[in-house]
């Protein structure tokens, strides 16, 4: 039977089907709940997830992402406020345009820009996932390590700024992966005699305790009574007419292509993709002057930007064995526990696996679509409950999903111990992203360096032009934004001094 | 339903919100900390029989040099920074209300772990919603009794009945 055939006709299974409409259900709820992030919500259905067969769990994980990144686009219309990272972009028209009058069109023209870019992603997996891993199999130790620092780099230099903070928070990942055994010879380290430890820290607690926890106990950190922005009540048409289908082509075009550039590059997320996708957008645009005042232009472009990166991630972590974005740094650990390890040999074996994962994200497209159309009204009333629900419920299904993984209760210690750890790295401005990327792909960065160093010491590793070519885009990914900063700084200043003196 | 808390959230005066030079040498003093701990465990980790060129302790002790390198530019990085410069990434401020909150919460969660040992699942996962909602402010009865016995018994049904997770 053909991979395809094969791939999609495992999604007949009713498990499936009801597990996506689960997922779908879930991730527009955590999408239109601003705080609670697609990574977070990824973290804490992992808990709940791993008991069931891959195909199912995925299923869930999967539609997660992509409705969450449907119903995060409701409280940034409404209430100005992004419901995830990824619709930072949509708050730039869509609040602007809800106050004109205009939040069900919004809500209706941004999920249909959604779903457009969410399918022209997952084009992109069903076309580029197979060849790019065929690519990356002929991948040595030496051009391994090179991608893992790819990887690592990549998330870091993206993180706004702060590139040594970073690069601390990557080199703490790498050291707590390498808690347990050594991956070539299995010599225990730092396992402190502790039997749980010595396959070492466990991902899944880790990972929830770092992105649901810790982001719960800073809410609770800084609440403050009566701070909610009222939501827009008043929604006007819905539908898009004629003339607005065709103002929203242009934009349409360019964000898909944004986002699905931005998607294939590791660690950089909708965030981003919505980002340079509205600014292309009002570039390419015969109206600029109106974006950010309302543009449907702009919220068009912004959105299917942002959802285009979603097949990309999906292709970089499927085929290359690196994370996408920190969704899918997550979603890694919960593929390593069911015995699917991301990485070029993945779709070698199992090429079906590729279709079915893009059937799963096709059908969940469909309906989080008809949700968002549906519904909308619906999740909006949402954003009147309050937090304190929210929390009790996230603190407690962290835990009893973390205990769930292995019925034990070191993992809910190990979870706490990370929230903790991640209240911290929040409160002193160091990404948490890196860290899990480190815990996630150490042994693999480490296995891979000292087998290349063994077979032919530091040669091996300069003298492969993929691992050089890897390793020089990887340090100008950590050397170029602080020379770009302090370049503006310096022009900045001394276009001040030459204002100063005519003043 | 509106926020019932009935003390106000004032800010915190003082380190609620650590300020920028503390924001990054608290980190690259932390750091240090770590990177130093962890290369002391690392020279207790057995060589094994040295059947490769590389002991089990190499990558720890280069990660924990490297971590030490880096806590030492960031400190170095921000003493040498003007001490008034714009914050692009500040924290929002935290509050006396909000430090409290969060400790009893632990403490509740704390709680929970010894009673759940004593106590049916149930009946302790009920409490502790009780708890974890009186203390985010939630108040009456629909938050208070029909919230954490409705959301316990999802719970249940979901791990215990459906994933047959022994609670």
């Amino acid at each position: 039977m053909s991979p395809i055939v094969e791939g999609f006709s495992a999604l007949l299974d009713p498990t499936v089907l009801l597990c996506i409409a689960a997922g779908a259900l879930l991730g527009m709820l955590v999408g239109a709940f601003p705080g609670v992030t697609a990574t977070m919500a990824v973290a804490l259905a992992s808990g709940f997830t791993l008991s069931l067969e891959p195909l199912p769990g995925l299923a869930v994980l999967l539609t997660i992402y992509v409705a969450a990144n449907f119903g995060d686009r409701v409280p940034a219309i409404l209430i100005n406020t992004p419901g995830t990272p990824a619709s930072i972009a949509t708050t730039f028209d869509g609040y602007a345009m809800a106050r004109q009058g205009k939040a069900g069109l919004a809500l209706t023209s941004s999920a249909f820009a959604s779903a457009w870019g969410t399918l022209v992603g997952v084009v992109l997996l069903m076309v580029a996932a197979i060849p790019l891993s065929r690519l990356a199999l002929n991948f040595g130790p030496a051009e391994m390590f090179a991608l893992v620092v790819f990887g690592l780099t990549m998330m870091i230099g993206v993180s706004g700024g702060r590139i040594v903070k970073g690069l601390m928070a990557g080199g703490l990942g790498l050291l707590l992966g390498a808690v347990g055994r050594d991956p070539i010879t299995g010599t225990p380290r730092f396992t402190f005699g502790v039997p749980e430890l010595s396959d070492g820290i466990p991902f899944i607690a880790a990972i929830i305790g770092l992105f649901g926890i810790a982001e719960v106990m800073n809410q609770i950190l800084v609440h403050r009574r009566g701070r909610g922005v009222e939501p827009i009540k008043d929604f006007g048409r819905w539908f898009p007419r004629r003339s607005d289908w065709r103002t929203m082509l242009k934009p349409m075009a360019v964000g898909s292509g944004v986002g699905a550039v931005v998607g294939v590059v590791p660690a950089t997320g909708g965030d981003i993709a919505g980002i340079l996708g509205w600014d292309q957008a009002r570039r390419a645009s015969k109206r600029p002057e109106e974006f950010g005042k309302g543009s449907l232009e702009g919220i068009t472009a912004a959105d299917t930007s942002s959802n285009a990166t979603l097949g990309g991630s999906v292709t970089t972590t499927l085929a290359l064995g690196l994370p996408g974005d920190s969704v899918m740094a997550v979603m890694i650990g919960s593929m390593v526990v069911w015995g699917i390890q991301p990485g070029p040999s993945l779709f070698a074996n199992q090429p079906e696996l590729v279709y079915s994962i893009a059937g799963i994200m096709l059908i969940a497209t469909v309906v989080a679509l008809v949700i968002s159309v549906l519904r909308m009204r619906g999740v909006a009333k949402l954003l009147e409950l309050p937090q304190h629900f929210l929390w009790a419920v996230i603190l407690v299904f962290c835990m009893v999903g973390t205990y769930a993984v292995n019925n034990s209760v070191f993992d809910v210690a190990v979870m706490i111990v990370f929230g903790l750890v991640g209240l911290f790295l929040k409160r002193f401005g160091i990404p948490p992203g890196p860290v899990v990327l480190g815990l996630i792909l150490g042994t693999l960065a480490e296995g891979n360096l000292r087998r290349a160093l063994e077979i032919g010491g530091p040669e091996n590793i300069l003298t492969s032009p993929i691992a050089l070519g890897l390793l020089a885009v990887s340090t100008l990914a950590l050397v170029v934004p602080p020379l770009r900063t302090a370049w503006r700084a310096r022009r900045a200043r001394a276009a001040e001094s030459t204002t100063t003196p005519a003043s | 339903m509106a926020d019932t808390t009935t003390t106000p959230d004032a800010p915190a005066s003082g380190g609620a919100r650590p300020g920028r030079r503390l924001r990054d040498l608290v980190p690259a003093a932390a750091g240090a900390a770590l990177a130093a701990a962890a290369f002391a465990l690392a020279t207790q980790i057995p060589e094994g029989a040295r059947l490769t060129q590389f002991s089990p302790r190499w990558w720890p002790e280069l990660l924990a040099v490297l971590l030490l390198l880096l806590s030492v530019c960031l400190a170095a990085g921000t003493l040498r920074r003007p001490s008034v410069t714009v914050e692009e990434d500040e924290p929002e401020a935290a509050t006396r209300q909000g430090a409290w909150r969060l400790a009893a919460m632990l403490a509740s969660i704390a709680g929970y772990g010894v009673l759940w040992y004593f106590v049916d699942f149930r009946v302790s996962t009920a409490i502790l919603f009780v708890a974890l909602t009186w203390l985010g402010g939630g108040r009456g009865w629909k938050a208070l009794i029909l919230f954490p016995i409705g959301v316990t018994a999802i719970l249940y049904l979901l791990f215990g009945v459906l994933l047959r997770v022994p609670l």
